[in-house]
């Protein structure tokens, strides 16, 4: 009993050191490292002065308060800016638009950044100040006409963003060790009047434009069946005359026929007036003839005889 | 167990009394249970990490999974099952891969709903665009409308989405919401945050050089290619990792107030384009017919051309064969000739008169020209014997 009690109190201690040294190393590991992710960079910052600046990995460092790390999400990331985007500005015209901007930056300068900074609130703090000015500022170099135009080459907005970059970038960047990478446009409108003005000039185009349509189809309608018209009596022309010609031909080729007829032109012209009047005398027709003409003349014909009277005495 | 006993006592200088001796066995108990337990969780810890804590399940179709090795990227899981250690030593990002939609309304107006149903507001509401309230669109001929954009993109390059674009922690989260001061809302903040300004940057731009009824009815489709081509542009640029699928435009309208201007210039744009291709099926018809009447004012030529030669033609072998029998025999073919046809023409007319020839009397015959028809002279007869 007693050796088992021994064996036991002997086995103990080894699990309490090996749990011990467990817990003690992943403190220490705790302690003494730390890591920076893949979007981050860390600033090492010992007794209160900046010492480095460390990438993405593993890192050791000591332990507070002798060091301290201050990392950074160094992604870009987009910011419209907390003021001054309603705000009216003018144009080199005179001509009150509003603008909405927005940058897209990332911190660069770490070290700057944390000397210059609180904290990110109010780096974006004067991120949006310079933006409302910079706008202010850029958009009165430019024309109204030159922010919205249908001709392309006349279009500055671009022009206008990077003119807007250009001041602001720089400025930031040396203050607070942001890098802006672009400055873009996000809204522009006009005052209420103006838009109101612009809805009323729309409407009475739109009228306009339905008027002349509809004046414009009409006239083009027109246009296209006074062509088919024109277009159809010249056809017919040209198939008159085409026809005319055929039936020259027509006639003259029979008048080549009627050369026979010659030999014996009083029995043609006998034959002609006997189809003539096959012609002529139709159903609608009333005809008196004497009883002197054949084959009426039947009627002064005695019984038993073959000619007439008259006949016979002209004869 | 005496000697422990007897340790514990002696090491807390109390004497050897029942009391104690029975208090201490007790706290013994406790702190080796505790000891026991903190044991086991710690075993259970060490198991659970080498084993669950490190599987990676990859659903391929929805998700790609990045490994960051003490925060580094060290590589990326597309699909399947993947065992590492976990964090600390390694982080397990997922990235979403499947069709994401953003719907700008940043140029639509506060009342969307009178807009989309095309009505005015009757709540009274006012009908002019307030800045900042009524989002819409300037047109390069100076004129606003309001649209509703519909971009589907996807991550196609995860690492650099994760890397360039500050998104949530877990990118597959919504945007962070930023908080002012007194606790409002200034917006959002996070990748498609960004990839909506980019949008609406881009919209702005194309929009500033069309002109308003190209955007509305003429060329729509174009409109949103070029925006679409001007997006993907600034989206390449930024090198966000991501893709466009579709960008379509649901709601296209010109403010509300003149909506009622709009659908009648395209009605009467309509009525017009009706009128023309009215006439234009006019002129078809009037051509189609011309060329009919003309091919048959041409056959009947042609028809009369070979009538008239072949009717010249019988005549002259008519005539021919006549002569032939008229040199015979004149009379008799006369005769013959003129007998058939007056019958024939006999036959065919209506009156026939034949008066009888005194020769020497003077004969008088009347007949009345155009006569009334005698079912017509018939009718009025009865009509006037009728009371």
């Amino acid at each position: 009993m007693s050796a088992k009690s021994s064996e036991k109190s002997s086995k103990a201690p080894v699990y309490t050191i090996l749990l011990g040294l467990i817990v003690a190393a992943i403190f220490l590991v705790a302690i003494f490292s730390y890591q920076v992710q893949e979007t981050e960079r860390a600033l090492v910052i010992t007794m209160g002065r900046i010492t480095g600046e460390c990438g993405p990995g593993f890192h050791l460092r000591l332990p507070l308060p002798i060091q301290e790390i201050v990392k950074y999400d160094i992604r870009e990331r987009c910011f419209e800016g907390n003021t001054g985007s309603l705000e009216e500005t003018m144009t080199q015209d005179e001509k009150n638009v509003i603008v909405g901007i927005y940058t897209i930056y990332s911190i660069e300068d770490l070290k700057q950044f944390k000397n210059a900074a609180k904290n990110l609130d109010a780096a974006e703090e004067y991120l949006s100040n310079r933006m409302r000015t910079v706008k202010g500022a850029v958009i009165g170099q430019f024309r109204f006409d030159q922010m919205i135009n249908t001709d392309p080459k006349k279009m500055k907005l671009t022009e206008i963003e990077k003119a807007m970059f250009d001041q602001i970038a720089p400025d930031v960047k040396a203050r607070y060790g942001l890098k802006v990478v672009k400055v873009g446009i996000r809204t522009i409108s006009v005052p209420t009047k103006i838009s109101t003005a612009i809805t009323e000039r729309m409407k009475k185009e739109r009228e306009t434009a339905a008027s002349i349509d509809k004046q414009k189809g009409k006239v083009e309608a027109e246009k296209i069946k006074t062509d088919a018209n024109q277009k159809k009596r010249e056809e017919i022309t040209r198939a008159e005359a085409q026809a005319k010609q055929l039936m020259a031909e027509g006639d003259a080729d029979a008048a080549r026929q009627y050369a026979v007829f010659s030999q014996n032109p009083e029995l043609a012209a006998y034959l002609r007036k006997l189809d003539s009047l096959k012609r002529i005398v139709k159903t609608k027709t009333t005809l008196v003839l004497g009883t002197d003409s054949a084959p009426f003349d039947l009627f002064n014909m005695k019984v038993g005889e073959l000619q007439q009277p008259a006949k016979a005495a002209n004869k | 167990m005496s000697n422990e006993n007897n340790r514990f006592r002696d090491a807390a200088g109390v004497s050897d009394s029942g009391q104690f001796s029975t208090g201490t066995a007790a706290l013994m108990k406790l702190a080796k249970a505790l000891f026991y337990l903190m044991t086991a969780i710690i075993v259970v810890m060490i198991i659970w990490f080498i084993t669950f804590g490190g599987a990676v399940i990859v659903d391929g179709t929805r998700e790609t999974v990045l490994k960051l090795h003490f925060g580094k990227y060290q590589e990326k899981f597309t699909s399947g099952y993947h065992w590492c250690l976990p964090y600390p030593i390694n982080t397990i990002v997922r990235v979403p891969k499947i069709n994401q939609t953003i719907r700008s309304t940043t140029f639509m107006p506060a009342n969307r709903k009178a807009l989309l149903e095309r009505k005015k507001d009757e709540n009274g509401g006012s009908d002019s665009l307030t800045p900042g309230k009524d989002g819409y669109l300037l047109t390069g001929d100076n004129s606003i409308v309001h649209t509703e954009w519909e971009l589907v993109y996807k991550v196609d390059k995860p690492e650099q989405y994760y890397t360039h674009c500050l998104t949530p922690v877990q990118p597959l989260d919504p945007d962070d919401i930023v908080k002012g001061e007194n606790g409002e809302n200034l917006g959002t903040r996070g990748a498609t945050t960004m990839i909506r300004n980019l949008l609406d940057d881009s919209i702005i731009k194309v929009t500033a050089r069309w002109n308003v009824k190209n955007i509305l009815y003429d060329r729509t489709n174009e409109y949103i290619s070029e925006v679409k081509a001007l997006l993907i542009r600034q989206i390449q640029e930024r090198q966000l990792g991501i893709s466009v699928e579709s960008l379509a435009l649901p709601v296209k309208r010109p403010p509300v107030q003149t909506i009622d201007a709009f659908d009648e210039a395209a009605s009467a744009s309509t009525q017009a384009s009706i009128e023309t291709e009215t006439a234009r099926a006019y002129a078809i018809e009037t051509a189609n017919s011309a060329k009919s009447e003309a091919a048959e004012i041409i056959a009947n030529a042609q028809s009369y051309k070979e009538r008239v030669v072949s009717e010249v033609v019988a005549d002259k072998v008519y005539f021919t064969k006549l002569l032939e029998e008229y040199r015979k025999n004149p009379e008799s073919v006369l005769v013959s000739l003129y007998s058939t046809t007056l019958a024939d023409a006999l036959a065919q007319s209506k009156d026939k008169y034949a008066i009888g020839i005194n020769p020497g009397s003077r004969q008088e015959l009347r007949l009345k020209l155009n006569p009334e028809p005698v079912i017509k002279k018939n009718a009025d007869t009865e009509k006037e014997e009728k009371p």
